[in-house]
């Protein structure tokens, strides 16, 4: 890998496939539950986040040092999203699959989970895949406007729109649930 | 400064937090308004219920058995070869985005000019885009309607020149059409008419020795062809026993293109040395080893 990349916060010597494995462990989960905002389908998102890493170190050498790795990633797994829909016509978006991730969780608790994201899921499933990739790029990566501009190739205020779109359709799904 | 108003300015915020306000008047109103105050409450919780949602056990599982496998997985140098029949899409796309890149010692540009087109008719594009992405009607009919408005609006106010206002026009026309139809011919048959439009601006800035509207323009080329007019000639070249005249549409679409790829090369040709290295090897030319 180029001398100097960064997984996440720290630096590492640059060789080989064990390098490579450190950037799985630290930026796997980020990119699945990125992933899985856009298909809610736990088969595809594997499929998808596999296929990510691959393309990410069949290209590792052009990744500039320095950058954010995990913004690098989350645009190649945006595009293997859309490259799998172009094949496939289409990834429909189903309301996502959620399963409570923690065997520990008492019944009530699961039952919230499920609830709450059998909501979460409806909402999002109203939004075109850009408001939903916005939305998440924002909430959950905490990146700005403009990186998330950059990111999805858009402009800063089409992104700042996505996401003006995303919050109102996602509070009328939550309120009217709640009459 | 009323609730909707603020409202609105919340729900576009990149952070909803009253503490980074940098309007006065937003700020008292905030501090005087519950309803408001409320709104900023239902927002946090909305992303925070996003943020702590748990993902499916099976996610650490794949990763597991990724992880497994990666030992055999040995990065590649160079460019993999492609398997896509049609990488001469692909390939002039590339090159002309590198040659974009590459142009030096040129014109300044006209901020103003360039700013004001760039904004809208990007946006118009990306929406088309959006729309002829989306195979679900009732999608499509929410994507045009949601921003028809808003961007009408904005094309009124923009200060653009006759033929990017024609173009702009244009684009407003065919989101229209696309919320209703999506007939891939004929989507690939609207999207080759924007791509042929962006090749003349293309060329036009090249001549103008316009840097930084070349660059924009060619991505907005790249886009236009890899989302808007390569998969739906995929879905055409798929489907079987295509009538004559689906067979003509086709074949003056691919015409087209070739046409577009013919001038982006010789676009490519008149590229200073120095340039002619990089756009090889976005082309997938062997590079000559390191001396």
């Amino acid at each position: 890998m180029p001398a100097g990349t960064t997984t996440g916060d720290s630096e590492f010597p640059a060789d080989g496939s064990a390098d490579f494995a450190l950037v799985v462990e630290a930026h796997w989960t980020a990119v699945y539950r990125f992933l899985f905002s856009l298909s809610g389908n736990r088969h595809e998102t594997e499929d998808l986040t596999q296929e990510t890493f691959l393309r990410a170190l069949k290209r590792i050498d052009s990744f500039k040092p320095g950058t954010k790795m995990r913004s690098w990633l989350l645009r190649i797994a945006a595009n293997a999203c859309f490259d799998a829909r172009r094949k496939q016509k289409r990834i429909a978006f189903r309301a996502l699959d959620w399963e409570a991730a923690s065997p520990e969780a008492g019944p009530a608790h699961r039952l919230e989970i499920i609830e709450q994201s059998r909501l979460l899921g409806m909402a999002l499933e109203e939004l075109s895949d850009l408001t939903r990739m916005v939305f998440h790029l924002r909430a959950v990566e905490d990146l700005s406007f403009r990186e998330i501009a950059s990111l999805a190739e858009i402009t800063e205020e089409a992104a700042r729109w996505h996401m003006h779109h995303a919050r109102t359709r996602m509070l009328k799904r939550f309120s009217e649930k709640q009459v | 400064m009323d609730c909707p108003q603020v409202q609105d300015w919340l729900l576009r915020m990149e952070a909803v937090d009253p503490e980074r306000c940098s309007s006065p008047e937003h700020a008292e109103h905030l501090r005087i308004c519950t309803a408001c105050r409320g709104l900023i409450t239902e927002l946090a919780a909305l992303e925070q219920n996003w943020r702590e949602l748990p993902l499916p056990a099976s996610a650490l599982t794949a990763k597991s058995a990724f992880l497994s496998t990666l030992g055999s997985q040995a990065p590649r140098r160079g460019r993999a070869a492609s398997s896509s029949p049609r990488v001469w899409f692909r390939s002039a796309v590339a090159a002309s985005l590198l040659l974009a890149a590459s142009v030096s010692g040129l014109l300044m540009l006209d901020k103003s000019r360039a700013s004001a087109a760039a904004n809208v008719v990007e946006q118009l594009i990306d929406w088309n885009l959006e729309l002829a992405e989306n195979s679900s009607p009732t999608k499509r009919t929410n994507i045009y309607g949601d921003r028809v408005d808003h961007l009408r609006l904005e094309l009124a106010n923009a200060k653009l020149p006759g033929d990017d206002r024609a173009f702009a026009e244009q684009l407003l026309t065919n989101a229209s059409w696309l919320s209703q139809n999506d007939d891939p011919m004929s989507v690939a048959d609207r999207f080759t008419a924007v791509a042929d439009s962006l090749l003349d601006k293309i060329d036009a800035a090249r001549s103008d020795g316009n840097v930084k509207e070349l660059r924009r323009l060619t991505r907005l080329y790249a886009r236009v062809s890899e989302r808007g007019i390569e998969p739906k000639l995929e879905i055409v070249l798929a489907s079987k026993g295509l009538d004559f005249e689906h067979m003509r549409r086709l074949e003056k679409v691919i015409l087209k293109d070739d046409q577009r790829r013919q001038k982006l090369q010789a676009l490519l040709e008149r590229s200073p040395e120095a340039s002619r290295k990089e756009i090889k090897r976005a082309l997938g030319l062997p590079r000559k080893a390191n001396k």
